[in-house]
């Protein structure tokens, strides 16, 4: 059962060997001319404007937090609808399952606006 | 087209202990959104009150014998899992108990606190439930990821903050390898119920056995088995203490449901048990002797009893050992037992170094107790309790409980492996005296020094935390027999009789 796995293995090895082998052959064989231009950071080509770490405002990270949160309780809403139709004949079931799912969703939701998270002035 | 899988009210009745936990937890929450107060013991009672609730009906539902299924084979509510409904709502309600003091003081007294307490809770309980892979992994996140929040409650604190990330990223590490171990599993057997998981060994065994050790390392990660060990001290050190107290009772109890039941129901076939077993004697072996050896040098209480709930875990190690070796109920209920006494006494100690600690400063360090016996004698007397039970004194609790679990182990040929034990709890005895010695026999240097022992903020909730604990510990130590009775209905439901 175990042997229906190995072209995976194979292609493992492959891939790991192709970007070793490329990495020392590009040690091995590529010229190295370094000048002091070469050398420099760069940012698409244009010459440095500033420093990259910047502090940024901590409300950004909270807005990236739930947005992450309530994005991914969406992705289960798509399943849901998918199938909603072949089971109208199991009747209300569906529905309250997803109105308990929105319910705990929205209870979170309303725990954020109260609390001011989504002030960001 | 396949049907639905039915979920009717009989299935939420069933798992009504984790249910009433999470929905008070919402309510919580909400409350505090909409009429925040200044005093959060609302929310303090609420969560003592469902905690109660949940602790009753495990309580009743484990003396009149309920065994049933739910969510489809999902979810066993049998006498076991009452027993840890029983013991996890009495660990976490005594870290509730001990939190308003030390929060306050800390200007972090947030509703919060207790409603990630409450969530962290009720995946526990369906943790000891759980008859099926995917089941087990939610609940163990459910408990996971609340506990993650909670060690960086003191936000201010860097210790607190940092405490929380090293334990967020070795406990993802752990999870890492257990959603590894469920994968195999389930891809050797086709199933991800407990009961069907042995066919898998006997169809693709390779893939079986890899995927038992890894979910196996991802258990020994959760209850801090060496060499599994190292975010213990630091995340119990940094955390705020009753979050430590959280941490060494109820986070700590939760992963032996699961694994006990996940050893005995899945892995319970003899071909699975000849691989656990000897790792598990050596990994008790090693947890007992590296828990209790670093253990000696700290200066640190909070490190300290970090390493010695280490140490405790390699005892439970035995006790579970003994137990499935012998195939005898008798033996796991000696295990539930002596969890049962760690939680009292464990809980205790932690609500001493609660009662002393300050505005500004916690008082953890060995030294700080110097002189406690004269400054606060019914304080001193408390912490002499826990420190002596912890050490196996007779006739404290923890005598018993290790007792039981030695005298099994024995039983069952594991003469070596009990040697060790006792070595070591000889050992142990060491650095809970050095504690005692610091409250009783230890001149202070510096004059000033009773100061640090005046109470800063009051909390009629620690004291009685304090007052039962001790009481408790006495009381289960030299009247063992409704514990053990229960403990063994618990047991011989996971164990039939011969």
């Amino acid at each position: 059962m175990l042997s229906s796995y190995l072209p995976i293995l194979f292609q493992l090895v492959l891939a790991g060997g192709f970007a070793c082998a490329l990495l020392v052959l590009t040690h091995v064989l590529g010229p190295r001319r370094s000048t002091a231009v070469k050398l420099s950071p760069f940012e698409c080509g244009v010459d440095i404007l500033d420093e990259a770490h910047h502090r940024f405002s901590v409300k950004f990270y909270l807005v990236a937090m739930l947005f992450i949160l309530f994005d991914i309780e969406a992705i289960f809403f798509y399943p849901w609808a998918v199938i909603y139709r072949d089971f109208l004949s199991e009747g209300l079931f569906l529905l309250i399952e997803m109105g308990a799912f929105c319910g705990v969703l929205v209870a979170g939701f309303i725990y954020i606006w109260r609390k001011g998270v989504l002030e960001w002035a | 087209m396949e049907s639905l899988i039915p979920v009717g009210l009989t299935d939420l009745q069933g798992v009504y202990p984790a249910l009433n936990l999470a929905v008070a937890g919402i309510v919580i929450l909400l409350l505090d959104a909409f009429f925040p107060m200044r005093s959060k013991l609302l929310s303090a009672w609420i969560t003592l009150i469902a905690l109660h609730l949940s602790f009753t009906c495990g309580l009743h539902r484990l003396t009149s014998g309920m065994d049933e299924t739910f969510f489809h084979g999902a979810v066993r509510m049998d006498p076991f899992t009452h027993a840890f409904t029983v013991i996890i709502c009495l660990a976490s309600t005594l870290a509730v108990l001990s939190a308003p003091k030390y929060l306050r003081l800390r200007d972090c007294h947030y509703a919060e606190y207790y409603a990630l307490i409450l969530f962290s809770v009720s995946g526990m309980l369906l943790f000891s439930a759980a008859e099926e892979l995917i089941m087990l992994f939610l609940a163990l996140e459910t408990m996971s990821i609340p506990v993650y929040c909670l060690v960086a409650f003191t936000r201010d604190n860097e210790y607190s903050t940092e405490a929380s990330m090293k334990y967020f990223v070795m406990g993802a590490f752990a999870t890492g390898f257990m959603v590894y171990g469920v994968a195999l599993l389930y891809g050797s057997a086709g199933s991800g119920y407990f009961a069907d998981l042995p066919r898998g060994a006997a169809s693709s065994p390779g893939l079986f056995y890899s995927g038992m050790t890894l979910v196996l390392i991802g258990f020994l990660f959760k209850i801090a088995a060496v060499p599994f060990n190292m975010w213990t001290p630091d995340a119990y050190e940094g955390a705020p203490t009753p979050v430590t107290t959280f941490m060494a009772e109820a986070v700590k109890a939760a992963p032996f449901s699961g694994m006990i039941k996940l050893l005995i129901v899945a892995f319970g076939f003899s071909q699975a048990v000849h691989l656990w077993m000897p790792a598990f004697i050596g990994i008790a072996i090693l947890t007992m002797v590296v828990g209790n050896m670093v253990a000696l040098v700290q200066t640190d209480m909070k490190r300290m009893l970090g390493y010695s709930s280490i140490a405790h875990s390699g005892y439970i190690l035995v006790g579970i050992v003994a137990s499935v070796k012998l195939n005898s109920s008798e033996a796991l209920a000696s295990v539930l037992y002596y969890l049962f006494i760690y939680v009292l006494m464990n809980a205790g100690a932690f609500g001493i170094l609660i009662l002393f600690s300050h505005k500004n400063k916690d008082t953890n360090a060995i030294d700080d107790l110097v002189g406690l016996g004269r400054e606060r004698p019914w304080a001193a007397a408390f912490m002499g309790i826990y420190t002596l039970s912890l050490t196996g004194i007779p006739p404290l609790g923890g005598f018993f409980g290790k007792f039981y679990i030695f005298s099994y182990a024995i039983k069952a040929g594991l003469t070596p492996l009990v040697i060790v034990a006792i070595l070591t709890s000889v050992m142990s005895a060491f650095y809970y005296l050095k504690i005692i010695v610091a409250m009783y026999f230890r001149e202070p240097s510096d004059p000033q020094h009773p100061a640090a022992f005046s109470y800063e903020g009051y909390s009629v909730f620690l004291i009685a935390m304090l007052c039962f604990t001790a009481f408790g510990v006495i009381y289960f130590g030299i009247f063992p027999k409704t514990p053990l009775t229960l403990a063994r209905l618990a047991a011989a439901s996971l164990i039939p009789a011969p």
